[in-house]
This record gives C-alpha cells, sequence and structure tokens, in this order.
C-alpha cells in the first residue's frame, strides 16, 4: 500500500513533464501537386495562411504605409528566413510516390503576401526527382506540434495541375471524430509516461491522396 | 521509483538535443520535442485552434466595441485553464516543491497563483519594453525570450540543486539517527513560528521565479496582436485573466500533491523507520526530478539557440 502511494507520488511529480500538444501557430494550409503532363509528380506548390497574433508577430516593428500595407522588402526577408529554414522541419511535408517516401529539394520562388493581418507564405518545393504519380499522397504538419496546420476549409484546398486524366483526389482533415477512438485514454497516458509513441498518423494528420487511372 | 526516474531521464518531452529551432518560434524550446497529438492531447489541441480564433476576433472588436472585453477576458481564462495542462507552466517545479517540501494546501496553491501571476507579468513587460518602446523586431523578442528561458532553466535546476541538498541532509541525519531528523524538519513535527517564515519566504520564492519566469507564448501572442490592433491595454486585461486560469490549473496539480504527500505521511506514521525512509527517499527523488529536468532543459536550450 504504501509502496503504491510511493510510486503514484513519483508519477504525480512527473506527470506535469508529459508533453501534450501545445501549438502556438495555426497555420491553414493549401496544396497544389504539380504533375509534368506524363504522370510523374514534379513537386508540391504549398500556400501556408499564418494566424493573425503569429502575423503580427512575425512583423513586429514592420512599418506599415499608409494603407497598412507592409514594406514588401521587409516581407520578402521574412520569406527569406522561413523558407530557408525548413529544411532542418522536413519542409512541414511528407511525399509518397507509390507508398515509398519521396525527397524533396529546397524551397523556390517563395513570397509573403498580406492579407488584411494575416500573412501567406507562398513557396514551390519540387522533388530531387520526378516520382510516379499513379498513387501519389502528401502530408503536411508540424510532428513537434508548435505549428498546428490545417488543410484550407475550401473546397480548393488541394489541387492537381497538368495531372492525368481521370486522378480521383481524397483529402483527410484533422477530424476530430477520430477522438472516439481513442478510448483507452489510461493506456495512451501510460504509453506516453514510457516513452512509446502511440500512432503518429493520428487524429491530426492533413493528408491528400491522388489515385490515378 | 527508480523505473520513475529512469522514464524521466528517457522522456522524449524532454527537448532532444541538437534540436534545431522551429523556422516560426517564438524563442527558445517551447513546443519543440513534443509528440503526436492523440487522446486528451489532441482533444486540447483542438480547443487551443478554437480558443485563439475566437480570442483573435474578440480582440479585433474592441476597436468598435469596447464590451467584447468581456468575452476576451473569458475565453482567455479558458485558454489559460486548458493552456496550462501543457508543457511548462511550472506545474512540475510546483508539484515536485511541495512533494519535497510543503504540507500545507494554502501555500502550495500561493505558490501556484504567484507564478502564474509572474509569468503573465514577464509577458507584458517584455512585450511593453520590445514592442510597445523600442519598436523592436521579432528577432529582438525571440532574443530576450530565449535570453529569459536560459535563465529560467538554470535557475530550475539551481532549484533543484538546492533542494536536493537540503533533502540529503534530512536523509543523513536519519542515518546518523540525530533526534532532530525526527523532530526539526520532520513533517509530523509542527515548526515554529520563526522557522516556517524563514523556510516558506526563500523557499517560495525561489519556487516562484523557477516556475513563473519564462513567459508564456500565448501572452506574448496576444500582446502584440493587441498592439498591432492599438487595444495593448485588452492584450493585458487578456493576460491577468490567462493568468487567473493558469492558476487555477497549476494550484490543481499542487493540491494534489499536497493531498497525496499528506495520505503518504499519514500512511507512514505508523510504520516505523522503513516508512520514514521512504518518505524521505521520495522527497530526494522530487528534488532530483526537478535538477534533472532543468538540467535536460538548459542543455537542450543552449543546443536549440547555441546554432541558431
Amino acid at each position: 500500500m504504501l509502496l503504491r502511494l510511493v510510486s503514484l507520488l513519483t508519477s504525480l511529480v512527473l506527470l506535469p513533464t508529459l508533453s501534450l500538444a501545445h501549438p502556438h501557430v495555426f497555420v491553414a494550409a493549401k496544396a497544389e501537386i504539380l504533375y509534368d503532363g506524363q504522370g510523374n509528380v514534379l513537386g508540391v506548390n504549398h500556400v501556408w495562411t499564418f494566424d493573425e497574433s503569429y502575423s503580427a508577430f512575425a512583423t513586429m516593428g514592420f512599418q506599415k504605409d499608409k494603407d497598412g500595407k507592409f514594406d514588401s522588402a521587409k516581407l520578402a526577408d521574412l520569406a527569406k528566413v522561413n523558407a530557408e529554414s525548413l529544411g532542418d522541419f522536413g519542409y512541414f511535408t511528407d511525399g509518397k510516390s507509390a507508398g515509398k517516401k519521396v525527397e524533396f529539394a529546397g524551397p523556390q520562388n517563395y513570397r509573403i503576401e498580406q492579407n488584411g493581418d494575416a500573412l501567406t507564405l507562398f513557396l514551390t518545393l519540387p522533388l530531387k526527382k520526378p516520382a510516379p504519380g499513379r498513387t501519389f499522397s502528401i502530408d503536411v504538419g508540424d510532428p513537434t506540434f508548435f505549428v498546428a496546420f490545417a488543410f484550407d476549409e475550401a473546397k480548393d484546398a488541394v489541387v492537381l495541375s497538368r495531372a492525368p486524366e481521370g486522378c480521383t483526389l481524397t483529402i483527410r482533415r484533422p477530424n476530430q471524430s477520430d477522438l472516439s477512438n481513442y478510448t483507452k485514454l489510461s493506456d495512451q497516458m501510460f504509453q506516453q509516461l514510457a516513452g512509446r509513441n502511440p500512432e503518429v498518423a493520428g487524429a491530426f494528420s492533413n493528408r491528400a491522396i491522388v489515385a490515378c487511372p | 521509483m527508480i523505473l520513475s526516474v529512469l522514464m524521466l531521464l528517457f522522456d522524449p518531452a524532454l527537448p532532444a538535443f541538437a534540436q534545431p529551432q522551429n523556422p516560426f518560434s517564438l524563442g527558445g524550446l517551447e513546443g519543440a520535442g513534443g509528440r503526436p497529438a492523440s487522446g486528451v492531447a489532441a482533444w486540447l489541441l483542438a480547443q487551443q485552434a478554437e480558443f485563439t480564433k475566437a480570442m483573435t476576433a474578440a480582440a479585433r472588436m474592441i476597436r468598435t466595441d469596447w464590451s467584447a472585453i468581456w468575452s476576451l477576458a473569458g475565453l482567455a481564462f479558458a485558454y489559460g485553464v486548458f493552456h496550462a495542462a501543457g508543457p511548462g507552466h511550472g506545474k512540475a517545479i510546483v508539484a515536485s516543491y511541495v512533494v519535497a517540501n510543503e504540507n500545507a494546501l494554502k501555500r502550495g496553491a500561493l505558490i501556484a497563483v504567484l507564478a502564474a501571476a509572474l509569468q503573465g507579468f514577464v509577458a507584458v513587460v517584455l512585450v511593453g519594453v520590445i514592442a510597445m518602446a523600442l519598436s523592436g523586431s521579432r528577432q529582438m523578442m525571440t532574443g530576450a525570450v530565449n535570453w529569459i528561458e536560459t535563465l529560467s532553466y538554470a535557475g530550475i535546476a539551481a532549484f533543484g540543486f538546492w533542494l536536493l541538498i537540503r533533502k540529503l541532509a534530512g536523509l543523513r541525519a536519519l542515518w546518523t539517527g540525530r533526534s532532530s531528523a525526527l523532530a526539526g524538519h520532520d513533517h509530523f513535527h509542527l515548526p515554529g513560528p520563526d522557522e516556517v517564515l524563514r523556510w516558506s519566504m526563500k523557499d517560495a520564492a525561489a519556487a516562484i521565479v523557477a516556475a513563473g519566469l519564462r513567459p508564456c507564448s500565448g501572452a506574448i501572442l496576444i500582446l502584440v496582436f493587441t498592439l498591432s490592433q492599438g487595444v495593448l491595454w485588452a492584450g493585458i486585461v487578456a493576460v491577468a485573466s490567462m493568468s487567473a486560469g493558469t492558476a487555477l490549473t497549476t494550484a490543481g496539480v499542487a493540491a494534489f500533491a499536497v493531498y497525496f504527500k499528506g495520505m503518504a505521511v499519514r500512511l507512514a506514521a505508523g510504520r516505523g523507520v522503513m516508512a520514514l525512509w521512504l518518505l524521505r527517499g521520495l522527497e530526494v527523488i522530487a528534488a532530483v526530478a526537478v535538477t534533472l529536468l532543468g538540467l535536460a532543459l538548459l542543455t537542450g536550450h543552449w543546443a536549440s539557440v547555441g546554432g541558431a
């Protein structure tokens, strides 16, 4: 009994160190999967719109003109810094061709546009080499959950460019109803305490899956 | 118990070494080293996204309708309660401090409240000085937050080490069998008013600073946003309200710790020296846990910031 209490107390000390998801930046993502017209995928165009709080933070100290627009040179600098540091985080993008992981090269054509109080980052992420696009999928997300990505609500959140006729596109957004799958919360808790990651592709992955004939 | 300590050592919640800083970082480690959302965490994530959206909308409305301050304050309070369930916010320090020291619910809760208030205060000062007075850039803010984080992690490690030395002294006293071990610093014995005051002032102040020095990114974000909207006062109200929410959660953790510690003490009371050893051992473990947490945060922080 005493031992049980003691171990309970010890877990109590450790429990707060459990890392629960802790996002501070929210991104509404759009993507365009780029085909070469021959059925191969060349890369992805990302359009990431940041929430207004983060946008205000990122533009701290930027001067606004009388129309409320930021200096475009400053925004270009910001886009450069953001794009260049994405590599450390796998560009927040996983791509799979026929179930096999594909490699992305560094971002190109990056720029930031200001829309009201929100910033939108545009960038092209080319594949290192073109990959067969018959079954192709991308996952967009931050594995550290500092940034919470979610595909935009709009119908055209993910589109295909120059894809073969008859390709179907399925978009899977973070889905709260998936939470009902997690009935054994205490199991989860213990798994987390023991440092074992439960299912990575959980309720919060943003996935676009293309299947071509 | 040993298993638990090992778990802490290998807990992936602790920052991975040499982890680069997130490109959209607000400074330091916060959020890095987290893990995929699942279960309760996933639910909290969804709540936070909603809260953030709603708070931004309320803050924007204040420009035209100041009565939106009520919904902003209410949202910020709820955000504080939920948000504090995430890592950071000094829960580990407050809980460990309580397990290592405290039997009084009131004092445990007071420490939690003051730590949360300090967190809010630091955020307001940072944004007031850097963003408003200096019209500083995000790099300046990130730099300042990094600097404060280093300080705060070093503080946590130092605080843990200090607790550890004191608790080891208690163990040693128990070993040498001096009667003072069973009377002087014992929890069955009520220390005199002078002693209470001396320990509580110093210890509590150290715990509050260690737990509350690092400002919450959520608070900085709402302050910077309200400043950009020209309603910084509303941001300050929101942060005060957020701190109250954080205090509630942290105080809850402290209350739990007090309750279980009290139970362990009562159980130990009738069970002789062995039980007393276990109890003292527990206090030492709590102190070790805080020290390790501080050191792990500090080394991870250096690895992350040093390169960036």
